[in-house]
Order: C-alpha cells, then structure tokens, then sequence
C-alpha cells in the first residue's frame, strides 16, 4: 500500500518514544521540556557563574543572578499560565472522516487576576495519532476572561471518538522552556464516514422513463400551503373552501420533489473491514449527492431492515450520516442488532422503495 | 514608555511593520546597549564600533529581503571565517585579545542585523547583545555600567518576549504567525507588563547573589579603570612646561580619607598638603633628572607597612597594624625623635586611592614615613614597594588599573627658629648632586642670586630671601611665553623666566628657586607631585584632580631633613577649589562612584560577612548562628511588609464585593451545619436545604427554626433596598435571632 | 453578553414587553385579590393540575405566551378556556389545520362598495386570549404568521398594522412531534413562548372522578359562571403584568441566571444554548412567580423551580436521535441546575 489508510480497529494512538533527557524531565508528571535556545542559556549562565566564582568579580555575580532569576521566572511564570488555563474545544462543523473540520477552542484565564501570556494549545506530541488538530496559540487573555480561538480538525476513522488528545503549552517568557499541561476533558466528537466526489447522472439514468408525467410530479410532493393564484396556474390546484372564505382565488401548493424516494442499501459488515468501511463511504457519499444536489427523499436499508425512511433535509441528512457514523462498530449503543447477518463484506447497492 | 517605543520602532525599525518592526528594534536596542557599554569600557576599538554603527544603519534602512540569497549567505560566511582568522592573528600580535574579540562580535552583530528575516537571528542577537554585557562587567568598574544594565536589562527581555512570540508563530505555522502578528502589537499594553515584572524579578536575583552569594574565591581589588591615562610629570625626566596643559583637568586622580583622629574638622576643606611623588636632583637643557649620585634611603617592611629609614634605623616604630589588617584609625606610628624639631610627630594618616596615571610612584604628603599597599587581592602576593632615590616609592611589578594604599607621613614643619638654628653648614660631599648645575648657565644666574641672597647668613634667610624674591617679582601665568632668547637657543628657560617674561607657571618658579639657591651652594631638589586636596563633603573623602598638579622646592636642613618650600605664588598653585563645571554635580557623582566602587566593585567575603552580621546572622567558627535580636526586627519588618501587601490588595479587592451582613450570618450558620453533617448543597437555595432536610429526616426542631431562618434571609438577601442599598438593621437582629435558634436547636 | 446588563443596576427591570414602571395605584391588596379570583375560577374548572395552572398563571403574568405540549386530549384546551374565563375579555380559539392561511389567522381587507373603501375584517387572532390549537398542523407560513403576531403585538395586513388588544396572550398547543403530518415548530419559534408546560393524565382518582361526572366541559352555562367569579376586566391581567415587571432582582440572582445560561452555551452535550431572549424570558417568569407567591423580591426557588419549563425548550441537545428530545433537554437542564452553584 502505497499510503497508509490507519486501519478502522487498531489503536491511532501510540506513545512515543522519547529521548533520554526528556523522559527524565517529564517524569512523576512533571512537564519540562528545555529548548535548543534554553540550552544554550544554561550554558551560558553556567559560564557565567563559573567565571563569577572564579574570579569574586561582583558584577559578574549580579549578571549571574540576573540570568539565575531569568531562569526561575521563566519556571514559575510558564507553570502558572499553564496552570490558570482551561480548555474547551469543540467542533463546529459536521466532521467526516479523514476530511478537516472546523474547531473551536475556548481558552479560558482560570483566575481572576493576572494575565494568561504565549499560550498554545497544540496535540500531544508524546502520542502518535492519525488524528490531528492545527494547534491555536493565544498572545494573551485577561484575567477571567475567555479567548475564542478557530482551527480545524482532521479524524481519521468513522464513529464515536475523542479528540486528539490536547496540551496546554507555554514557551512563556522567552522560550526557553516548554511548560505542558494536558488537557483533561477529551471531547467526544461523532465522525461521519468518509465523503467521497459522486456522478449522480449515472444514478438518475437507470430511473428514466419510469418516473411519472411532469404534471403529476409537481403534485407528488407533500402538501405545503396555500397561495392567491396567480395568471396560468393549474385550475385543478384551486383550494375552494379557501377561495370562497378570502372571495379571492387560492390555489394548493406542494412540496417539490425532484426525484422519488430512494432507499439505499448497505450491506451488513463489521466495522474496520476495508471492503465495509468501503461501502459505508460509498453510501454515505450517495447520500450526501442525492440528498444535496438531487433532493431525492432517501433512505437506508441495511441488510433486510428499512433503518432510516426516506426524507429529505439537513436533519434528515444527519440522521442518515449519524447512522452511517456507528454502524458496524463495537460498544456503539446506535447500533442496530444485527448478530444474525453475515459478516462478509458486500459491495452496497441500492434498492427501491 | 509604550508610545516612546512605538514611535521608536517607527524609526529605527526598518522597513518591516507591527511585531517584527517591534522585535527588530529592541534587539537593535540592545544590542546598541552592549555595544556602546564596551565602547565606554575602551573594550572595543573605535574605529570598529564606528563602521558597525554605519553597517548596522545601512542595514536597518535598506529594504530587507524576504530572504537571503544563498550568495549573500556565502559572502557573509566567507566574510566571517576571514574576520575570524583576522582576529586571531591580531590578537596573537597585538596582544589585544579583548578588543580583538569584541570587534569580532561587533561583526557577527552587524551580520545579523543584514540577515535578521527569522526569529533565530534575533535570539543570537540577544545572545551577543548578552556577551557583551558579561565582557563590559568583568572590565568596567565605574559607575556608567548599572546605569545601563538597568536600561538593558527591561529592553532585552521585552526583546526575549517579543522574539519568543514571533518564533511561536514560526513554530506553529503560518495561521497562528498571522495571529501573532495581529494580536501581539494589540496586547503590548500587558507583553511589557510582563516583560518588566520578569525583569524586575531578574534585577532581585541579581541583586540577591550579588549580596548573599558567597565569594568563595579571592576578590579583585578593582577600583575604577583598568586601562591606564598617562599622566605628565612623574617619568624619569621630565622637561619643563608639561604642566602647563594639565593644569585645566578636572579628572580626579586620587581619593584620599584620612584615618588619624579628627578628620576635616583638623585638616579642613582646603589642606594644603604637598603631595610628593617624583624628585629630581639635576637639571640640564631645560629638563630635571636624576643622577646616581642622589640621595637613597631605605623601605623596610614591618608589621604591615613598609617603613622608610636608613642604615642608623627606622624612622619611625610601627605600633599598630595598618588599616587594610586591622580597620584601625588613630596613630599607627611612633616617629623616631629629632631633636631640635619639636614638630617631628605631628603625623597625617591618609588611605589613598588612586587611579592608574601611568605610573608606579606613590603619593604622600610631606616627609613619608611608612606605606601600606593594599593588595589586588588575598592571594596575590605582588604590588611589593621599593624605595627609589629622594624618598621615592615604587610599587614593584605594578599592575595596570588603580591601586590603593595607606601612607603615613611627617607633616609637622621645623620653625623658623629651629631652621635658623641650622646656620650655614658647610655642605658635605655626599650632597654634591643636589648642588649640581647645568654648565650652560650663565653668570647673570648667578649673580642675581648672589644679589638677592646679600646679606643672608644663614641657610633659612637665604631661603626665604629667594623665595620671598620669586614671589614679589613674578608673575602666574598659564600661557608659556618664552623669550627671543630661550627660542633662539641663547638662554635656558630658566633664565628666560627670570630675566626676560618674568612670568611663568609653578614648575619655573619651582625650577628658578632651586637653580638659584643652588648658585649660593644651598642644596635643594625639584619635586612634582599635587598640592591641596577638595573635601567632598557628600563622599566624606579629600579628592585630588589633575589640575591639581604642581612643582615646588625641597631644602635640605641636615638633621631636620629636607623641608619643603613653595615658590609659586598662592593663586597659582591650584587650579582653583571646585572643578570647572557643575561643581556640586561633579561631587554628587564623584561621591557616588566612590560608594559604588567602595560597596559594589569592592564588595567582599567580608563586607558579606558584615552585611549578614547586621541581618543578625554570625559565624561562629564553621557554623551561622542566629542572632534573634537582630534577625527579629528584620524578620518583623518583611513580614509586615507581606501583610500590608496582602491587606491593601484584601481591601482593593473588598471594595469591589462588600460581604453583607446578612450574608456573614448565613456562612456562620452553614458552617455549623456543616458540622452536624447537615450542610448545604452548593446548588441548592436555603428554603431548598431546609426543605431536603425535612424531607431527609433532621431534628424537627432543628428543620422549623431552619425553614424560619430560610425565608427570613432569603427575604433579606435577595429582597428589595432603599436607595444606598442598605436594609433596615431591625432585620438584620431579627435574623441573627433566627440563626441563633438554628444554632442552639437540639442537634439530635 | 447582552445579559451582562442585568449586573450593571439592580434596578433594571427586565421583562419581555417594554417595561413600565410600576404605578403607584397598584393595590397589593387588590392584586393579591385577584389573583386567587383567577386562580379559584381555573381550579374550579380543572381539577388535579394546580401546579400547570400556577405555571400558566405565571406565564399570563410575565406577559409571556404559552406552549402547552401533550398528546390531545389532557385538557389543553380546557385550560386555555378556564384562563380565559378567569381572566374576562375576549377569546378566540383557532383550529389549526393545514390549509389554514395567514389571512383566516389574521384577517383581511374587504371592498366596502358603499364606503367605497377597503375595510379591514380582523381575524380570530383579535382578542386578549387566542388558543392557537395544535399549531404544528398548520404549514410554517401560518405558523410564522401566528409568531410574528405574538412577538410583535400587532398585525400587518397589506402594509397597515393594526394593534392587537391588551392583554394578548397566546395559548398555543402542539401534538408530540412525531405525529404524522405535522409541521413541528422550528428551534427558533419555540423560543417566542415563555414557557412551555405538558399536561399528562390527570390522576387516577381525579380521572375516575371525571368519568363518573362526564367531564368538565366548556359549556356555555359555566363560562358565563366564571366569568363573574373572574376579574371581570382584562385590566386587571394588566395591572398584575405591571406589577411583576416591577418585582425586585438581586445582581446576584441575575448573575446567577447568567451564569446558568452561560453554561448551557458551553455545555458539550447541548448544540443550541439558551438566548439571550430566552434569559430575559426566564427572569421574567421568575418575577411573575414572585408575585404570585406574594414576594417583593426574585428568590432562587423562583429561577430554580421555573428553569424547566422557561428553559427546556430553548436547548438543543447535542445527541443525536430521533426520540424523545424533550425529555431529555428537560434532563439537561436539571443536571444544569443541579451543577450550579447558587449565590450565597
């Protein structure tokens, strides 16, 4: 395989390993991370200091404790921005899996006074994860107040997820040391299959001719109100009760449908099967096109029970996609029961109403 | 300050815009900080720092690129490696290390400054800007050096802020990059707040190490410059007119606090102190030198000092250790008797600081008795005295930069009596230099001293008879006039002061007098040294300028010794009293950089020590003991310094959220529910608690003097006010009434 | 936020229609008269349900209007009717059907030939007390009609607004909306009604007791009964409306309010927070029920007890589904008002 599709069942998260140094600095649940350019600082004031003993020169030992409290400041003012900092993300636009979404970060100054400086919040780096967030970073947000921040989102794998997992991180004040917190909540966010380009006019052609007269389609819809008549309208439509409440012509009006219902068909499968993970994208696609571009009423049937009845709009949409999202996949209490079905992969197709 | 900043970028920022012209004007600030700090510390040549000021303005101004050529970068690299390899072998000849390595750095800044698109050129920037400053400490002593770390240290971290944004924006990418720049210059208000809260929390380390680190190795005596300022008048020979050009130099050269009882009350604002360094016995073609024939004495070191005195012995007994040893004041010295000069121990004892004039002579006012040179530091053994011919000093093997040390020497004067009592004693051979003339001298010289001197018995009246002559006669001047004569070579200048300008300044009068009395065979010898000293009543200390220079006359007296005699008429033997421009400012500043060089440059093991000692913490052999007399007030006053703090930010903090009284009834009352495990839920309103208590079972009694007190405070609380926001204090007491019979319910 | 306002004076009154100060004529005496008129006209006609009809006063009192959900036949429209005859004026129920039109709702402009002008016929929606009954039948053009209505206080019909009587009050009721054919009102429309209420079955003794007297009906006979049990004058509904809006709120409880609204904003588990409208909604309710219960100030029990009911239906729950949401978002904001923590 020439790109590697992370599999729908085996972990996307893995620790990391991570050199020697950092892993002693960040053990017991510290969090410190020292920078090239910190590095070179702590040389720097080692020479300092060492030239300072050596020498009893005092302005040496003020420079040297200048650097010392530069060193400390930047400690103790890193661990309290990371500390008054809370974390709320969420995502802001339907999510589909291995395509970005929009995400919402709310940084908030968990105390009253105080400035929160040079914030990030960034995805863990010690995690190997096929998720990823583009990291957000806050100059600087008022004591108690809240800064709204946007970015995005990209989940590899279909269903009921968390959130890559989070740090709040700090360079503050001058980079020279990474101060980390993780972020302890980890949304769970709900992600559609993935989404693929579909040629309707394909689906539409093998329907032709079966359809019914123009005239009656406009008809077929469902009833959505009354209107006054306007000049060259059907006379059939003309709602008479009402016209003769109004003395004024009023004709019945009803929902447009382009295209009759549809019922599509997936075939029953476990989750993390390519040739299933595959079809519940080829379906999810399907609906997305025909419910966007077609406006056909569609609706779902997997494996012999009808599990969405066709409809049109946003809402119905999700509903159909929110299907798609956990079918198939374990501890998913949206999960129909379907123990009997049998697990091998099938291409989907659709069938008729 | 933001605003100065803001429009301070504006013009030195280049041509970039919001953050990055923040960002490249404070590391161009400090890095202009360092760099002018080792420039006043002579650490870097000029003409580099003139051609980095150049480049750097060039390099601000020019359109920077988006990014540097790769043949750019090559040139710069070549360009590197060159001055590299340059300085090396400069600093190999010209023994300059320093200064060749600071020019480098100067090159390395102005590279940076030509390639400084990323965030990491300004970091190196920081970085050299920081060098610069350690190299500027370790060879700066004076006082300009805090003046401007405090103003780098706030621009450096406001730079270290403002670039650790910026490459924040590096890191994560170009959207938060774009944020950055956005936001940052929007939130500068609170970046410099926070700069300067780290900065201030820097200066506190600073200042903590610097007063309670422990100076574990040997401290450098380093009083002011190391790089030496030469001073005329105190070399081997020295020709006549040098001092005419010093004469208007207000540098000071030498602080002098006097250690012997009484201070300025016995010794004035004004002491006339001669202060005697160089001296010289022979005189030819208009110069003083000096002969192998001079007078040598010996320099003896005991208990401390180095004590002055010939085959026959010392001059005088040392009966206590000097200043450096032991801190003592009062009289260290019992001078050995002469008689016939009743004023033999009148002694003055002065500690003296001086600066590095370019010369190893040590100064001390009349006759010198003993020195005490205080050593660079504990372990160097070196800064040994040796004496040198006419009761000079030396200080072996001297070291570049200022030197300090103690002289104590014989100031009381022979009387006139005691002077007469001397007559007219036939000069031995052993004195011969001090009669020695210049054969090129004419007989006029002589005979106006015969003339002047008619009539003269004794050695003293033909002292004063000169003296007295050169005074009436002759006029001050600064200027130098010679005559046709001496210009043509005809006449020594001497002899052109005396016969034909009849006008000169303290070295012809000086000269003239001892060339005369010379001619009616009275031993004399010529000595350059400074005459007076300024109180500086702010310091407490004397000090002594370079306009103070000045030239006079020593006869000598047999037993009594060489006694010395002026010349030069009282108006021009110093430059005046005050320094010539701002006389109180040049004070204030010389006072403080004396107390800077004193307490911060010469900060030590010992004065740490004192410091402590004056917190209340001793050292009582290897162990610190605690003194709680004095620790306790210390203790006390940081402690009510926390607590005012803590108070007034309570009260600021008050003013916006007043605890009701009503409000402090019911927290009184939650808390004794929550003793009896009853307490209240955090969601829950007190008619809701005391409505889940009865549901849950509580003590009946208990439940209705809750529910009473529930709707009464909630009533209260929340109810409606007068106008001022108070309620009637009738309910308030009837409340509390409620609380109370809560409280005082049967738990059980 | 804008109810951030509420903090800046105590003093502020907050209510849906525009405030007006309380008049110095309103008798706390007379108004706590005619409140238990109302209340033992209702009650006399609806048995079992004192708590939905103390909301329903409450929500009359707020000038809010009211969306009473529930499976037909629990007596909705018994209580619209009973409010009705508490509270005299006039009353109009409207049937809503899916071919009603906004003109039957709101009236229409009929030629005059003897004026020679057009004369403008008001519709059912012209009274103090309109029970729009099951309004999701309606199409949503009628529906907005309805809504506009409601929240304006007046009706335009070719460019002329016509006034609407005060009091105006809306009682609209809405099948579950799973039935078939329904046009269920979108998430922004629910937010025009103050509260809404559910009915439920009557209890078992109070239903037994129905059977053996075969209902209480709207019948003519005990309408006209009522009525001179009633206030008699829908002024009277006025002066309590005005009176509520002058009932104090601590900055504290309205800090309260708002911190609860906020975090339905940010709870992960609702999509749709509460609006600002919907904050002011709640306070007013709160206020009304202080009055009601006799208080000169908002109470947490005010805000607490009414967070259901004002609040339940302007949230939308996160989770996906088709089932119950009403239920849930009820759930949500009771774990909500359990996790708050209320002033001190």
């Amino acid at each position: 395989m020439a790109t590697r599709k992370p599999s729908e069942l085996e972990p996307v998260e893995r620790q990391k390993k991570l050199p020697l140094i950092r892993r002693m600095l960040t053990a017991y649940g510290r969090s410190l991370e020292i920078t090239k350019a910190g590095w070179l600082f702590i040389v720097l004031t080692l020479a300092v200091g060492f030239a300072a003993i050596n020498s009893g020169a005092n302005l040496l030992h003020v420079l040297f404790g200048c650097q010392i409290g530069l060193i400390i400041a930047s400690g103790m003012l890193s661990e309290n921005m990371v500390q008054r900092a809370r974390v709320q993300r969420r995502v802001a636009s339907p999510l589909h899996a291995g395509s970005r979404g929009a995400l919402v970060v709310e940084l908030t100054n968990g105390r009253d006074a105080g400035d929160m400086i040079s914030i990030s919040v960034e995805d863990d780096d010690r995690i190997e994860s096929a998720d990823r967030t583009e990291p957000v970073f806050a100059v600087a947000v008022p004591g108690g107040k809240a800064a709204t921040m946007h970015t995005s989102v990209t989940m590899s794998r279909r269903g009921l997820h968390a959130l890559p997992k989070a740090v709040v991180a700090t360079r503050f004040p001058f980079g020279l040391f990474v101060k980390r917190r993780e972020v302890s909540t980890r949304e769970r966010v709900l992600v559609y299959p993935r989404i693929h380009d579909v040629e309707l006019a394909p689906m539409f052609d093998d329907r032709r001719g079966q359809g019914e007269a123009r005239g009656a389609r406009a008809r077929a819809g469902e009833f959505f109100g009354l209107a006054e008549y306007r000049e060259g309208q059907e006379i059939q439509r003309i709602h008479w009760p009402a016209t003769a409440r109004l003395g004024k012509p009023v004709i019945q009006e009803f929902e447009a449908r382009g295209e009759t219902e549809r019922v599509l068909y997936l075939a029953p499968g476990v989750g993390g099967e390519p040739g299933f993970e595959e079809a519940v994208s080829d379906v999810a696609s399907q609906i997305v096109a025909l419910l966007r571009e077609g406006r056909v009423a569609t609706g779902l049937r997997y494996g012999d029970e009808l599990v969405v009845e066709p409809d049109t709009g946003p809402a119905h949409e999700r509903r159909l996609l929110e299907f798609l999202a956990l079918v198939g996949l374990p501890h998913t209490h949206a999960q129909p029961a379907k123990a009997a079905s049998p697990p091998a992969p099938a291409p989907s197709g659709e069938a008729a109403a | 300050m933001i605003r100065l900043l803001e429009n301070l970028s504006r013009v030195l920022g280049g041509r970039g815009h919001g953050m990055v012209r923040l960002r490249d004007t404070l590391t161009l600030l400090q890095a202009a900080i360092a760099v002018l700090c080792v420039t006043l510390a002579h650490s870097a040549s000029y003409w580099a720092v003139g051609v980095a000021v150049l480049l750097s303005a060039w390099a601000m101004v020019r359109p920077l690129p988006e990014a540097s050529t790769t043949l750019s970068q090559r040139l710069w690299t070549v360009g590197i490696v060159a001055a590299l390899i340059l300085s090396g072998v400069r600093a190999f000849y010209s023994n300059e290390l320093l200064i060749a390595g600071v020019d480098f750095f100067l090159l390395l800044v102005v590279q940076r400054l030509f390639n400084r698109q990323k965030t990491r050129e300004h970091m190196q920037l920081l970085m050299i800007g920081a060098m610069l400053m350690v190299i500027a400490a370790v060879v700066d002593a004076e006082l300009r050096y805090p003046f401007l770390l405090a103003l780098y240290l706030p621009v450096a971290t406001l730079g270290l802020l403002v670039v650790h944004l910026l490459s924040e924006g590096e890191r994560l990418g170009k959207r938060v990059a774009f944020e950055v720049d956005r936001y940052a210059s929007r939130q500068l208000e609170r970046l410099n707040r926070a700069a300067l809260q780290v900065a201030l929390i820097a200066a506190g380390f600073g200042v903590a190490t610097f007063l309670f680190f422990p100076r574990f190795g040997a401290g450098v005596f380093l009083r002011g410059n190391v790089l030496s300022q030469e001073s005329v008048g105190f070399s081997e020979s020295v020709a006549l007119g040098g001092f005419g050009t010093i004469k208007s130099d207000a540098t000071v050269v030498m602080h002098l606090q006097t250690l012997d009882e009484g201070g300025v009350q016995a010794h004035g604002s004004r002491p006339t102190w001669h202060l005697r360094g160089s001296a010289f016995d022979q005189y030819q073609d208009g110069r003083w030198g000096r002969s192998t024939a001079a007078q040598k004495r010996d320099l003896r070191p005991t208990r401390g000092y180095y004590v002055t005195g010939d085959a026959t012995g010392d001059d005088a007994e040392v009966i206590a250790w000097p200043y450096r040893h032991s801190g003592s004041t009062g009289q260290t010295l019992d001078p050995r008797p002469i008689p016939g000069y009743a004023a033999h121990d009148e002694l003055l004892r002065v500690m003296v600081t001086m600066e590095d004039i370019g010369t190893d002579l040590l100064f001390a006012a009349g006759q010198p008795l003993a020195y005490s040179v205080t050593p660079r530091s504990q372990l160097d053994s070196r800064n040994k005295l040796g004496a040198d011919v006419d009761g000079q000093a030396r200080v072996l093997d001297r070291r570049s930069g200022p030197i300090q040390y103690e002289f104590v020497s014989r100031v009381g004067e022979p009387t006139r009596a005691e002077l007469q009592a001397v007559g007219a004693p036939e000069v031995p051979e052993n004195l011969d230099a001090y009669l020695q003339l210049d054969p090129r001298l004419s007989e006029g010289l002589r005979e106006l001293a015969e003339e002047v001197t008619a009539g003269a018995d004794t050695r003293v009246e033909k002292v004063e008879a000169v003296e007295q002559y050169l005074l009436r006669n002759y006029a001050y001047t600064l200027d130098q006039p010679l005559s046709e004569r001496v210009r043509a070579g005809e006449l020594d200048p001497i002899e052109g002061f005396l016969f034909d300008t009849k006008a000169g300044h303290c070295e012809y009068f000086a000269s003239a007098m001892a060339l005369m009395l010379r001619e009616v065979g009275v031993p004399t010898r010529n000595v350059n040294g400074f005459y007076g000293a300024h109180y500086n009543p702010i310091g407490e200390f004397y000090v002594v300028r370079q306009a103070d220079a000045h030239s006079w006359v020593e006869v000598y007296f047999e037993d009594l010794g060489w006694v010395t005699f002026d010349p030069t008429p009282p108006a021009g033997r110093t430059a005046g009293d005050d320094a010539p421009l701002f006389p109180r400012l040049s004070e204030v500043g010389d006072a403080l950089r004396d107390a800077y060089l004193e307490y911060v440059i010469d900060y030590d093991l010992e004065t740490q020590l004192e410091v402590l000692e004056n917190f209340g913490v001793k050292r009582e052999g290897r162990k610190l003991e605690l003194d709680w007399q004095r620790f306790a007030p210390w203790l006390v006053g940081a402690g009510s310094i926390v607590f005012i703090v803590l108070l007034g930010r309570r009260l600021l903090g008050r003013g916006r959220h007043v605890e009701a009284p009503e409000v402090l009834i019911y927290r009184k009352l939650l808390t004794t529910m929550q003793k009896r495990e009853r307490g209240r839920h955090e969601h829950e309103s007190a008619r809701a608690w005391a409505k889940r208590l009865r549901d849950e079972g509580a003590p009946a009694a208990e439940v209705e003097a809750l529910s009473r007190f529930a709707t009464a405070y909630e009533l209260l609380r929340f109810g409606p006010r007068d106008a001022e926001g108070r309620v009637e204090p009738a309910r308030v007491v009837e409340l509390e009434r409620l609380a109370k019979a809560v409280r005082e319910s049967p738990s059980e | 936020m804008a109810l951030r306002l509420l903090n800046s004076d105590d003093n502020v009154d907050v209510s849906i229609a525009k405030p007006t100060p309380a008049s110095p004529t309103l008798d706390p005496a007379r108004l706590d008269r005619d409140l238990s008129a109302i209340r033992s006209v209702v009650r006399g006609q609806i048995h079992g349900k004192d708590e939905i009809i103390d909301l329903a006063l409450i929500c009359l009192v707020a000038r809010g209007h009211l969306l009473i959900e529930d499976i037909p036949g629990v007596g909705k429209s018994t209580l619209a009717r009973a409010l009705a005859a508490a509270i005299g004026g006039t009353f109009s129920r409207i049937q809503f059907t899916s071919d009603l039109l906004p003109a039957d709702l709101l009236g229409v402009n009929v030629w005059r030939a003897t004026q020679e002008q057009f004369e403008f016929r008001q519709g059912p929606i012209f009274a103090n007390l309109v029970l729009a009954d099951e309004v999701n039948r309606a199409p949503p053009r009628t529906q907005s009609a309805l809504l506009e209505a409601m929240a304006e206080g007046q009706v335009s019909v070719d460019g002329t607004s016509h006034q609407l009587p005060a009091p105006f009050v809306v009682i609209a009721t809405q099948n579950p909306e799973e039935h078939h054919g329904t046009y269920p009102l979108p998430e922004s429309q629910r937010d025009r009604f103050l509260l809404r209420l559910s009915m439920g079955y009557a209890s078992a003794d109070i239903e037994a007791a129905l059977l053996v007297s075969g209902g209480v009906g709207p019948s003519p006979l005990t309408e006209a009964k009522s009525n001179a049990e009633g206030l008699g004058a829908p002024t009277a509904l006025l002066d309590l409306q005005t009176a509520a809006a002058g009932i104090h709120l601590h900055r504290d409880l309205a800090g309260y309010a708002q911190r609860v609204v906020q975090t339905t904003r940010d709870s992960p588990e609702i999509r749709l927070g509460v609006s600002t409208r919907g904050a002011l909604a709640w306070v007013a309710a709160a206020r009304s029920r202080a009055l009601i219960e006799g208080r000169p100030a908002v109470l947490i029990d005010d805000l607490q007890e009414l967070a259901v009911p004002a609040l339940a239906h302007r949230i939308v729950p996160a989770q996906a589904g088709s089932g119950d949401q009403v239920a849930l978002a009820q759930e949500l904001v009771r774990e909500l008002i359990a996790s708050v923590p209320v002033p001190v």
